[in-house]
């Protein structure tokens, strides 16, 4: 695919802010600092058609003598609404390529060589909830995604609070703290420039080592449109399997 | 190797159809999503066993672990860990945390709730909890929680997924909405034991003992809990039989060593051999047992010499910069661990010349020893102390560690005798992969303490930087991670003013022996 044509001539945030503004409901539960930021970042998600960014993450999981390690993953994601995503992963040694256009997904795993093509809903929102319920597999940040992402991430906050400010990288950002019935979660989003989130830590309560996914954002690159090709570039050789079978290891 | 993969094959049926199968790249299995909050951790993954302690050939174990299923009474996540306040007298924690209050009722969480579990780092005494000499790598600071063995998860769909280990190995255990089971067992060797035979296995007796074959796959029980179960297991040296051992179309690697002829198939080893008149096949000793593993492959992934190499090479600089960055749980009143960090450059010139600027959202420090005086400089406050202590970087250390009881956060990566201090300690290791560390390409090595639990990752190549240390510490409650993140790492010369910084005209003397030994009551916290 071409990924050269990313655009950010077309940016009016400032106009989208206002169309979008006032939609959402206030949870009573969150400090209305962390409220405001919150909104600010949710604000601009609404109105931006495409953006693109890269997200270190890691999350920690088992090993079989029970250890909790950090297990690396990392992902370049460019989104255009409503129905265009591409991410390249890169998960330890495994190495991924997915492509969601219109309806139909196709992820190609580069390690095997094999692909898997799957039929989705037509729409960013729906095709997480669809992926997420059907096979399992959530995307990082899905929660930016939905059209209004104040309400999607703050239904289940049982208290919001803002920590400080704190820096990440270069960017100082707010530091908030949330809290649900099965979840933790702090998000570090810029104090600055625009309200893009630097850093998200998730904890996982309803599991009794409370395991935590990190995630540091960083290249963020927001846009009213983005002129870039979704279509899967998959190898010729590649073989073609049930997303099932790519799923499933061994 | 054919035996595990076929093993695999028809274990994940049941393992896959009942729990989420195993992390999909982009966030498989909740991480990563608030939204899809419900599906916690994903379950264990596998550490790849070929990569574990050099395989030996043990007799079969006795009994295998205990299923994690069987042994929930005792399983340590919640109950061991929630009876440990006592860890932490001085900071009393909220009997309920607010999210375990009742759900489906508006005012879940009341004003001065969200106000009291508002993490408040200064003059917070009494309110976070912080472990004495947190982020110390050979440093004591728990106490040990006999019976952590178990790790336990639970899936979206009502599956739960959990992990056991014990004297012989681990086991697997799954629940999903078509029953519970134990989904396989790994043995010390790394070899995977099953409940029932496959079809068609026929039955051998050798000098004793009972074994099974199917299709050049032999199996000798084993214990699992109160249960016989199946080991694959190299065949009884010395079984005669006059039926070939393998398929009737299927033909074996015939292998000349030391001209002796070997027939090898499904990596045992077989000879012909005529036995009352009859010709047949008799089992054999692997004639080339380290084919098994190259010796290059094991030095290369062998944790403990990739973290020895790591530590001496740190060890054998004569100077060095390293910038990096630091982030740490604190655990709120309410029991939230909230995530802070500081940033440090650390400039090293052996044997004595250290200099330390640490930065973090509320302090600006320094500190400065030249193999005479100890410096430290509190920017914020315009305060400086000094102490009197000569000798090299590690007597310094040493003398604050000991009449102070002040550890600088890894700071223990500074001195020269890490290696000897640290691998003592070490439990268990285990080398888990590559991964790429701000884009450099890691030696990922877990390793487990009495107290903590360790995670190093190691520049592949001959120049094995450490680029990040992380450590969590699984007996205490919440379980607070430290990670530090080398940014920048240099061996060329320090500039000429960092071992050397003017105080302030106006800044204020202050008595360090007092203020190092009372923490909370002034400077000089952990650096």
């Amino acid at each position: 695919m071409k990924r050269t044509g990313w655009s950010v001539s077309g940016m009016c945030l400032t106009l989208l802010m206002i169309g979008a503004g006032g939609c959402a409901t206030h949870n009573p539960n969150i400090e209305p600092r962390a409220n405001d930021a919150l909104r600010r970042m949710s604000d601009l998600f609404a109105g931006a058609q495409a953006f693109r960014l890269t997200c270190t993450a890691t999350m920690e999981e088992p090993l079989e003598n029970g250890q909790l390690v950090q297990f690396g993953r990392n992902a370049q994601i460019l989104i255009r609404q409503p129905d265009c995503m591409y991410a390249e992963v890169h998960n330890g040694p495994e190495w991924y390529k997915v492509w969601y256009q219109g309806k139909e997904m196709t992820i190609l795993d580069l390690r095997s060589n094999r692909y898997a093509c799957v039929g989705v809903p037509g729409r960013l929102d729906k095709m997480l909830d669809f992926m997420a319920e059907k096979y399992n597999i959530v995307f990082p940040l899905s929660d930016l995604l939905f059209p209004d992402p104040y309400r999607t991430m703050t239904e289940k906050v049982e208290s919001g609070t803002y920590v400080d400010e704190q820096q990440v990288g270069e960017h100082r950002c707010s530091h908030l703290l949330f809290t649900q019935q099965n979840v933790d979660w702090q998000i570090w989003i810029d104090a600055g420039g625009k309200a893009v989130p630097r850093k998200i830590v998730i904890t996982y309560k309803s599991d009794p080592a409370e395991p935590q996914y990190e995630a540091v954002l960083d290249d963020w690159q927001l846009a009213t449109s983005v002129d870039a090709d979704f279509t899967p570039e998959v190898p010729t050789t590649a073989l073609r399997v049930d997303i099932q079978d790519l799923l499933d290891k061994e | 190797m054919k035996t595990n993969k076929l093993l695999c094959a028809t274990l994940a049926v049941s393992f896959v159809a009942m729990v989420t199968p195993d992390v999909w790249a982009v966030g498989r299995g909740g991480g990563g999503s608030i939204r899809y909050s419900g599906g916690g951790a994903p379950p264990a993954r596998q550490a790849p066993p070929a990569r574990q302690a050099p395989p030996t050939r043990p007799a079969p174990p006795a009994r295998t672990a205990r299923p994690a299923g069987q042994t929930s009474a005792v399983q340590p996540g919640g109950q061991a860990r929630a009876a440990r306040p006592a860890a932490n007298p001085a900071a009393p924690r909220l009997p309920v945390r607010p999210a375990t209050l009742p759900a489906g009722s508006s005012s879940v969480v009341p004003d001065a709730v969200a106000v009291s579990g508002r993490p408040n780092r200064a003059g917070a005494v009494g309110q976070t909890y912080r472990p004495r000499n947190y982020g110390s790598l050979a440093g004591q600071e728990t106490q040990t929680v006999p019976g952590r063995k178990s790790w336990q998860v639970e899936g979206p769909n009502g599956g739960s997924a959990g992990v056991a280990r014990g004297p012989f190995g681990s086991a697997a255990y799954v629940k999903g909405p078509e029953g519970a089971g134990v989904a396989k067992v790994q043995t010390r060797r790394g070899t995977v034991a099953v409940a029932r035979l496959p079809d068609g296995s026929t039955k051998a007796v050798w000098h004793g003992n009972d074994y099974w074959y199917n299709h050049g796959y032999w199996y000798a029980p084993c214990w699992n809990d109160d249960e016989v179960w199946y080991q694959p297991v190299y065949p009884p040296e010395g079984y005669w039989t006059s039926e070939p051992p393998w398929d009737g179309d299927d033909t074996p690697d015939v292998v000349v060593i030391d001209n002796s002829t070997y027939y090898a198939y499904d990596d045992a080893y077989y000879q012909k051999n005529t036995q009352n008149g009859q010709e047949g096949y008799e089992v054999v000793a692997d004639p080339n047992p380290k084919a098994e593993e190259p010796p290059v492959a094991e030095t290369t992934t062998n944790p403990i010499d990739i973290l020895k190499a790591s530590l001496d090479y740190l060890a054998g600089q004569n100077q060095f910069t390293m910038a990096m960055s630091d982030s740490y749980d604190e655990l709120a009143e309410g029991g939230q661990k909230v995530s802070f960090s500081s940033r440090r450059t650390v400039y090293v010139r052996r044997p004595n010349n250290l200099s330390v600027e640490y930065s973090s959202e509320t302090d600006s420090r320094r500190l400065v020893f030249d193999g005479l005086t100890m410096t430290f400089l509190d920017l914020k406050k315009n305060a400086y102390g000094q102490v009197q202590i000569p000798g090299t970087i590690d007597t310094a250390l040493d003398t604050i560690a000991k009449d102070y009881g002040t550890v600088l956060a890894a700071a223990e990566l500074l001195r020269t005798n890490l290696s000897e201090r640290l691998i003592p300690k070490i439990e268990s290791a285990q080398y888990v992969g590559t991964d790429a560390i701000a884009g450099v390409e890691c030696n990922h090595l877990a390793l487990t303490q009495a107290d903590k639990d360790l995670e190093v990752w190691v520049v592949v190549g001959d120049q094995p930087i450490i680029r990040k240390v992380s450590i969590s510490y699984p007996d205490v409650p919440g379980r607070p991670r430290y990670t530090m993140q080398v940014d920048l790492f240099s061996t060329a010369a320090a500039p000429n003013d960092a071992f050397a910084f003017g105080i302030p005209a106006d800044a204020t003397k202050v008595d360090m022996t007092f203020r190092i030994a009372n923490p909370s009551s002034g400077i000089v916290p952990a650096h």
